[in-house]
Order: structure tokens, then C-alpha cells, then sequence
């Protein structure tokens, strides 16, 4: 879950800033926990926004993973690190000023693996492999208000 | 005497509210602007344990379009201290958008709400803090307006989650949640927001 808003450029251009939270079960006796914060570059290929408005998307993002024990909360790791995500996604225009967005993206991570040993002796990495780059898909589905006319009218 | 007339004051004010909600060709009362607070109970069931809860609702509204809202619901929980089993907090935030399906003064709504529960249970967890977990709810509601100011309503919807404590499982919030209760709204923000001068949030 999380926020976003938009701060649209031009007609084919789109800026978006988002916090995002995550938490869930990692591998049978892990608890991942995510959190992103970071822009987004929105492009439309259409020269005009119509009802359907397919996107590319690419941007950079600070975030926070942590990956604690399941029957040990005060057994984790945690690191701050740099991403990068990219996708496609479509914004559904409900009505003049209010849309539908779903994106599914790609999100690499640059940080440090993670490692985190467990009482039995054995270890869970992040990423699962134990070296390389952390990476993983992101599905979006958000909703969005146009409140305000910053600099003039787009016409939409 | 007292109670009889009371008695048709009430009926009076009935039937004028009744042949208001039967002026079929009037547009619908839910209209871009309007905004509701409301309070209400919540009765919750949880669907992946043996465990009924009851919440405290307060929710706030705003429609921001002629079929579209934004809505914020606040569910406090009241916990049975003498419940075994039962989480000891569980109260959540919630916001989403709303998509109303008006006809006369009456309002069929559908919501998606994502948000956040903080619920801690005793039993097995040695940090005793709340932690904030992620869930979701999809509602259906219902609700009547009376008068100009007033309105009632009732909802339904399912919400889901895990709470992540110190067990191998997750303690699943899944939870059918039923709600009842009444509301003052008010019409706010007449002029289209494309039409105003600067920039006016």
C-alpha cells in the first residue's frame, strides 16, 4: 500500500512521487518487510490523452528492506539502499479529472545482500541466490484526483 | 397527549419525506460536493478464526465527481479483555476511493479501501508493541438521506490481511465486517474546480 501524487509537465509527460510499505512472508521462516520512496517519469506515446492512456515509466527510489525470523522478532537485518524501477501501465480515465492507473513494473535493487542467520544455523539472503542484484515485480493499482490547475489548462 | 402528538409530528414529517423520495424524475440526491461524516458499530467475523469483534466507525467522505468519492474510515476496536483468543488491539485506518450508484435518496456505493491495522495479540510475542500491518477492504454500502442534512447507511465488506507475529503462521485478519449507523452531510465546493482563478485546493 502507499500514496502518490502527479505533477504532469506537458501533455506527453508525467511525473510521479510515491511512498510505498510492504509486508509479508519471506520463504517459509522469514518476514519481509519493503519500504520505497522515490519519482517516476511518466511518457505518453499518444498526442492526445484519450480514455485509455498507455505510459512507460522509469525512475529511481531510495528504499528500506528489512528481514526478520518469523518466531523471532528481534532476530533481523535490515539495510538502506538505492533502486531503480521500470514498466508499462495505463492510466483508465474515468472522468475528466479522476483515473484508474495499473502498472506493472520491475524494480531492481543496488544495495548489499542481506544475510540473515537463523537459530538452526542455516541462513536466508536477499536476494535468495546469495549474490547479484535484488530485483522484483511490482503490480500497481491506484487511484488518482486532478486537484489543481498549476501553471495552465492541459488540454486532455 | 404529549405522545399523540408527537406521534403525528413524526408521522407528518415521515410523509413529507416519503413523497419527496418519490419524485422519480428528480436527479439524485449524491452529487459532485458533497460531503458526509458518519459514525457507526461494526460487527466483525473473523473468517480464518473463532473470533467476533466489534469496532467503534467513524468515516469521512467527499465526492469529488458526479459517481466518485474519496473516503477515510477510522474503526477503533473494542477489545473483550476476557475473550481468550481474541486480539488485545486491532483498530485500522483506512482510505480509498468510493464509486456511488445514486437513485433518488437512496445511494448504493462500492469502495476500495487499502489501509493500515494495528493489531497486537498477547499470546507468544515478547515485543508488546502494535505493529502496523497492510490490509485491504472492499465494501458495499447503502445509505438514505433524510431531510438535507441527515443520513443513514449500512455496509458490508471483507478485509484482508496478516499479522506477522512471533509464529511460524501468520495470524490472518481476514475479517467480514458489518456496519450500521448515521451521519450529517453538507454541500461543499459549488464551483468547478477547473473554473476557479489560481490554484485552489
Amino acid at each position: 500500500m502507499g500514496l502518490q501524487a502527479r505533477i504532469m509537465a506537458t501533455s506527453h509527460i508525467n511525473t510521479e512521487w510515491y511512498f510505498e510499505y510492504f509486508h509479508g512472508g519471506y520463504t517459509s521462516q522469514a518476514v519481509r518487510t519493503d519500504g520505497h520512496i522515490g519519482g517516476l517519469v511518466l511518457l505518453y506515446p499518444q498526442h492526445r490523452l484519450q480514455r485509455v492512456a498507455p505510459f512507460l515509466a522509469i525512475g529511481p527510489n531510495a528504499d528500506y528492506v528489512k528481514l526478520r525470523e518469523r518466531v523471532n522478532k528481534e532476530n533481523f537485518v535490515s539495510r538502506w539502499s538505492l533502486a531503480a524501477q521500470s514498466g508499462i501501465g495505463m492510466h483508465i480515465n474515468l472522468t475528466r479529472r479522476s483515473d484508474m492507473t495499473i502498472a506493472t513494473m520491475y524494480m531492481l535493487h543496488f544495495g548489499q545482500e542481506l544475510v540473515l542467520p537463523l537459530e538452526d544455523a542455516s541462513v536466508i539472503t536477499i536476494p535468495s541466490s546469495g549474490s547479484g542484484l535484488d530485483g522484483h515485480f511490482v503490480v500497481n493499482v491506484s487511484f488518482n484526483y486532478k486537484i489543481a490547475d498549476l501553471w495552465k489548462r492541459l488540454k486532455l | 397527549m404529549e405522545k399523540i402528538k408527537a406521534l403525528i409530528l413524526m408521522l407528518l414529517l415521515l410523509s413529507a419525506e416519503i413523497s419527496h423520495a418519490q419524485s422519480y424524475g428528480a436527479p439524485p440526491f449524491v452529487q459532485k460536493g458533497l460531503m458526509t461524516m458518519s459514525t457507526g458499530l461494526t460487527a466483525g467475523v473473523m473468517t480464518f478464526n473463532q473470533v467476533q469483534d466489534i469496532y467503534f466507525n467513524a468515516s469521512f467522505a467527499y465526492c469529488v465527481e458526479h459517481q466518485i468519492g474519496i473516503r477515510t474510515d477510522l474503526c477503533v476496536f473494542l477489545p473483550d479483555y476476557n475473550f481468550e483468543g481474541q486480539l488485545q488491539k486491532n483498530s485500522s485506518i483506512l482510505v480509498g476511493p468510493e464509486f456511488h450508484f445514486p437513485f433518488g435518496r437512496f445511494d448504493l456505493s462500492f469502495l476500495f479501501e487499502p489501509g493500515v491495522a494495528f493489531p497486537y495479540l498477547k499470546d507468544g510475542v515478547t515485543n508488546q508493541k502494535v505493529q502496523a500491518e497492510p490490509v485491504y477492504v472492499l465494501t458495499l454500502g447503502a445509505s438514505y438521506y433524510i431531510l438535507q442534512n441527515f443520513h443513514v447507511f449500512a455496509s458490508a465488506g471483507y478485509l484482508h490481511g496478516n499479522y506477522f507475529l512471533e509464529n511460524v503462521d501468520p495470524f490472518r485478519l481476514d475479517e467480514i465486517r458489518i456496519t450500521a449507523g448515521l451521519g450529517i452531510n453538507i454541500f461543499v465546493n459549488h464551483q468547478e474546480a477547473f473554473e476557479r482563478k489560481g490554484v485552489k485546493f
